[in-house]
């Protein structure tokens, strides 16, 4: 170890070479008293400090100590040092000074009063959800009621919430609710975080900044746009766009013009998206039609333009090169033989790329005629539905309409339902499903005859009705209100997850399903179409997951038939979640006969806590004799095994004592 | 003469003191920060066994405290030997000093008392640091009773300590028929706060009248001494009552100059077991910023700047900042500590009260 050194320069005054002999002592303790002997670190203090100690006890004892460290061995050594060290403390203590203020001295400025009203009943959950603390559960929803309340304006919570803007599951609610429930306080914490070259959290707390100021963030989210880093950019043009749109209009043309980050264009075209000038229009026009890549964005903004000539000029995109574009023939086997082979492949992938860049085009217009839900677009749309030669053109069109809301879509579209692709097929379902939340009954109207066995005459019939049985199923999961055991689990032992369900896309997933369990719990006549379908092979596991989330007698009875029956381990599972719904005794009875279809401990796991929770002792014999047919048990699955063969056999007489 | 069961429990607090202090010396002598994993292991065994004395525990906390800060093999070495101590190796250097001389005062007090000797209160304060657990009857019985005081919250204190396993509340009290700022604090394992029958202190946003309190033995001169009563008490012993204009009145006749404050945390420190920090209302004319600094000047014209400790759980100087620009200057609540690096004396706000509007900065 190296031997403590002097300090480049000698203390000059009693303070400084008191300081010098605590420090040299603080390092001695930490690299070993040992090392006290031929310190010369602490000979150089003590030398400074001598002339002093004639002037006061209290040096001329530490000296005194100083040099018993420098002369002892071992634990006197140490021992020296300690009390050496604990009395410099004291006088530390007793000749520190208060601090200086240095810099230049300026008042507070004047904010609007926050304080600091909330109980602590009140806070701590709070800050619990805001910092992510373990056991933390439903943090925006916690957050979102307590600012819809009026119970989240706490001085304290405001470094704690801008904290919280770098934690993802949470951001954005606190950017845009609870930092301007805070008022002017947060916002001026907030410019004092703020660092433009920074990333997201940066960007919401800009945001945050914006809607609490309003059109006073302007200088800052003008310096934001020309300074930020590409995020901070994005989020100045929209916030600026929202607080001062007049502002907005040159700088967000600039952006989308000129800027190199796709994200910030994209942010300036949405910007641009509530101007009314030529100049903007043109802007996003050209955006649209230069960029595919950003079409979505600049697609957005023209769908929403105010402009009134947008439809016109949006509809003056759909050129006849566009209208009628023809399917795209295969080349000739020639092309690719002889010495021009490669010249051919060539101009083919050339021509490949111009057809498809052009029925990207074609999608991307008229998608955008879609949004602008005006007669002149939707006209635009039948005829290319109705007539274009491209069978894409054509589901782009049908999904046009849908998202237009034009009345007579689904009769336009039903016919031609079986041809559509996927992504059409599932928009239609959503759409009545939508369409179907003023009248329920509707959407069995509409689409019931699409699980109508008599009607599958083709592979196409089928895959359209496990497509709709899927789409009802979510719905299902919801009216049941139930996840399976499994899935709570999961949610308890990962609340950050439980935090994405707060999410916008959540929360469009859950608006769908939550459509389609209303139809299912308003009309039993989805019921009765998926027991209809239970003896089909194909469809048989999707109606057992649409059963599972609805209560119906008839349901119950034809499950409980067909478990009466060898029961087919692949559908083993399901019809056991359909039958667990039900308090009937003959469920329980039902329930062995489960285990030697399920597979697997986790599958059989949920036969044995439908046991226990139907409590039925009957079962008990049923389930030894079951155990002892087999040769294996995993350790695990032996040990749920005899917990449930103990709680059913448990003495019933004895009253169980009150849960605390 | 004591009777041979307390004799026994203090012949063996004795020896583990002496013990503790041997082992203080052989870590010292070696250099804390030249400690290996068994090093580490070793500390860790001490605490273990001083944990198991119920009068040892504060030492055995401390000690462990001591194990957190200390990684091993980060000896100092080469250019470092010559530089001031910063961040752990300053802290650890602190508590050994302070645990070293605990256990000396403590082993000393424990064989005082074997020989017959009356204990004093330094004795009690020494011993309510080691970490003996006080009854209230014996508190009574040895005078360290208060009666009939109006006590007013200024501040309340959350940790969760991860060596000792505990979560705990400290509430800065200020009595507002003498001015002493006192401390309640209950502290609870963190096992048990999920329990309905266990709790922290509450939050007290009213004036408590307490009839009879156990007010803790201080060595001369503690500033924030340690108040406690019965939980339980009947209403008749505690009641609390919603706060007016002429406790506020009173509260701000109570707040002090920082001088007084300041010279108050020194004549703590002048024994060595004094505590590090002083909590007190101190009475302010203006806020104001110097860089990034705040820092409040009293009615004397002292300035005090302000500014969070190193590792504060959860820094309460921008709080203020907040608070004083919105309601102007009051009493301020505020812990007085030395800050290690500038080795002069700065505040951590706790709580601003001006005019009637009572503003806590912490959690």
């Amino acid at each position: 170890m190296t031997r403590p050194s002097s300090p480049v320069a000698s203390p000059a005054s009693p303070r400084e070479a008191l300081r010098a002999l605590q420090e040299s002592v603080e390092r001695l303790v930490m690299a070993g008293a040992e090392l006290a002997r031929g310190s010369a670190d602490l000979a150089s203090a003590q030398a400074a400090l001598a002339p002093l100690a004639a002037r006061a006890t209290v040096i001329a004892r530490g000296l005194a100590l100083a040099r018993e460290a420098s002369e002892a061995r071992g634990k006197r050594a140490a021992a020296a040092l300690l009390e050496l060290a604990a009395r410099l403390h004291q006088v530390t203590f007793a000749t520190a000074p208060l601090a200086t203020v240095t810099g230049e001295r300026a008042d507070l400025p004047k904010v609007t009063a926050l304080n600091s009203p909330l109980r602590l009943a009140e806070l701590a959950p709070l800050v619990d959800a805001l910092t992510g603390a373990s056991g933390a559960r439903r943090r925006a929803h916690l957050l979102r009621d307590a600012v819809a309340r009026g119970r989240a304006r706490d001085l304290r919570l405001v470094p704690l919430a801008i904290a919280a803007l770098a934690d993802r599951a949470i951001a954005p609610l606190v950017a845009e609710e609870l930092l301007p429930s805070l008022g002017p306080t947060a916002a001026l914490a907030l410019r004092e975080a703020l660092a433009l070259p920074g990333g997201e959290p940066d960007a919401r707390k800009l945001q945050a900044i914006a809607r609490i100021e309003g059109a006073a963030a302007r200088p800052l989210l003008e310096r934001a746009v020309a300074l930020g880093s590409p995020r901070v950019r994005a989020k100045a043009i929209r916030e600026l766009a929202a607080v001062d749109p007049i502002a907005a209009e040159p700088l967000a043309r600039a952006r989308l013009a000129e800027d190199e980050v796709d994200e910030v264009k994209v942010a300036a075209a949405l910007a641009l998206s509530v101007a009314t000038s030529d100049a903007s229009l043109e802007a996003l026009v050209a955006a649209f039609t230069s960029a595919p890549r950003l079409h979505a964005g600049t697609g957005l903004a023209l769908a929403a333009s105010p402009h009134p000539e947008a439809t016109a000029r949006i509809l003056s995109l759909l050129t006849p090169d566009l209208k009628e574009l023809a399917p795209r023939a295969a080349p000739p086997l020639s092309r690719w033989i002889g010495a021009r082979a490669a010249q051919e492949k060539a101009r083919a992938a050339e021509e490949r790329r111009d057809y498809e860049g052009a029925l990207e085009r074609l999608t991307a217009v008229l998608a955008l005629l879609g949004g602008r839900k005006d007669p002149r677009a939707t006209a635009a749309l039948l005829e290319i539905f109705r007539a274009h030669a491209v069978p894409k053109a054509r589901d782009a069109a049908a999904r046009a309409l849908l998202a237009s809301g034009y009345a007579g879509a689904f009769d336009e579209l039903a016919p031609a339902v079986y041809d559509a692709d996927f992504t059409t097929r599932a928009e239609l379902i959503e759409h009545v499903f939508a369409d179907a939340a003023r009248a329920p009954t509707r959407a069995f109207d509409r689409l019931g005859r699409f699980l109508d066995p008599a009607s599958f005459t083709t592979e196409r019939h089928i895959t359209f009705a496990a497509h709709l049985l899927d789409a009802l199923a979510s719905g299902a999961q919801i009216a049941s209100g139930v996840a399976s055991e499994g899935d709570e689990l999961e949610e308890e032992d990962d609340p950050a997850e439980e935090d994405e369900t707060d999410t916008p896309a959540h929360a469009e997933a859950s608006e769908r399903s939550g459509a389609a369990a209303r139809i299912l719990a308003e009309d039993e006549r989805w019921t009765l179409a998926c027991v209809a379908l239970l003896g089909h092979e194909e469809l048989t596991s999707p109606a057992l997951d649409v059963l599972a989330g609805v209560r119906s007698a008839h349901a119950l009875e034809t499950v409980l038939t067909l478990a009466a029956r060898p029961i087919p381990p692949r559908h083993a599972f399901r019809m056991l979640q359909v039958l667990v719904g039900y308090p009937d005794a003959r469920v329980a009875a039902t329930l062995p006969r489960f285990l030697s279809a399920l597979h697997g401990y986790w599958g059989r796991r949920a036969a044995y806590r439908a046991m226990r929770a139907y409590d039925d002792p009957a079962v008990a014999p049923a389930l030894v004799a079951w155990t002892s047919g087999r040769r294996r048990v995993d350790r695990r699955e032996r040990a749920e095994l005899d917990e449930l063969l103990r709680f059913l056999r448990r003495d019933r007489a004895v009253a169980s004592s009150p849960r605390r | 003469m004591l009777a041979p069961a307390p004799a026994k429990k203090l012949r063996a607090e004795a020896e583990a003191l002496l013990r503790l202090e041997g082992f203080l010396l052989d870590l010292v002598t070696v250099g804390l920060g030249g400690l290996t994993e068994g090093g580490a292991r070793a500390i860790a065994e001490e605490a273990r066994r001083l944990g198991d004395l119920d009068v040892t525990r504060g030492a055995a906390d401390r000690l462990r405290v001591i194990a957190e800060q200390v990684s091993p093999g980060a000896a100092p070495a080469g250019p470092e030997l010559t530089a001031p101590l910063r961040g752990p190796a300053a802290v650890i250097t602190e508590l050994v000093t302070e645990l070293w001389a605990l256990a000396r005062r403590g082993r000393r007090g424990a064989e005082a008392k074997l020989a017959g000797a009356e204990a004093t209160a330094e004795d009690a304060y020494v011993e309510s640091l080691l970490g003996r657990p006080f009854r209230l009857t014996e508190l009574e019985q040895a005078g360290y009773w208060v009666k009939d005081r109006s006590l007013i919250e200024l501040a309340d204190e959350r940790t969760w300590s991860s060596s000792r396993g505990d979560a705990s509340a400290t509430g800065y009290l200020l009595d507002l028929d003498e001015g002493a700022l006192m401390r309640e604090w209950t502290s609870l394992p963190e096992r048990a706060r999920s329990s309905s029958r266990a709790a922290l202190r509450p939050i007290r946003e009213g004036v408590i009248f307490v009839t009879e309190a156990a007010l803790y033995p201080g060595s001369p001169g503690l500033v924030n001494r340690r108040i406690r009563w019965d939980d339980k008490a009947t209403p008749s012993k505690v009641r609390e009552r919603p706060r007016t204009d002429l406790d506020y009145a009173r509260l701000h006749a109570l707040a002090r100059p920082v001088s007084a404050l300041l010279a108050s945390l020194r004549e703590q420190r002048r024994r060595v077991l004094g505590p590090r920090e002083a909590v007190g209302l101190v009475s302010i004319a203006r806020f104001q910023t110097a860089g990034r600094d705040l820092f409040a000047v009293d009615h004397e014209g002292t300035e005090l700047v302000l500014r969070d400790p190193e590792g504060a759980r959860y820094p309460t100087t921008d709080n203020l900042r907040r608070a004083a620009a919105a309601f102007g200057a009051g009493s301020l609540a505020v812990r007085l500590y030395l800050d290690r690096d500038a080795r002069a004396f700065v505040g951590q706000p706790l709580a601003l009260v001006a005019g009637v509007e009572h503003l806590r900065l912490g959690l």
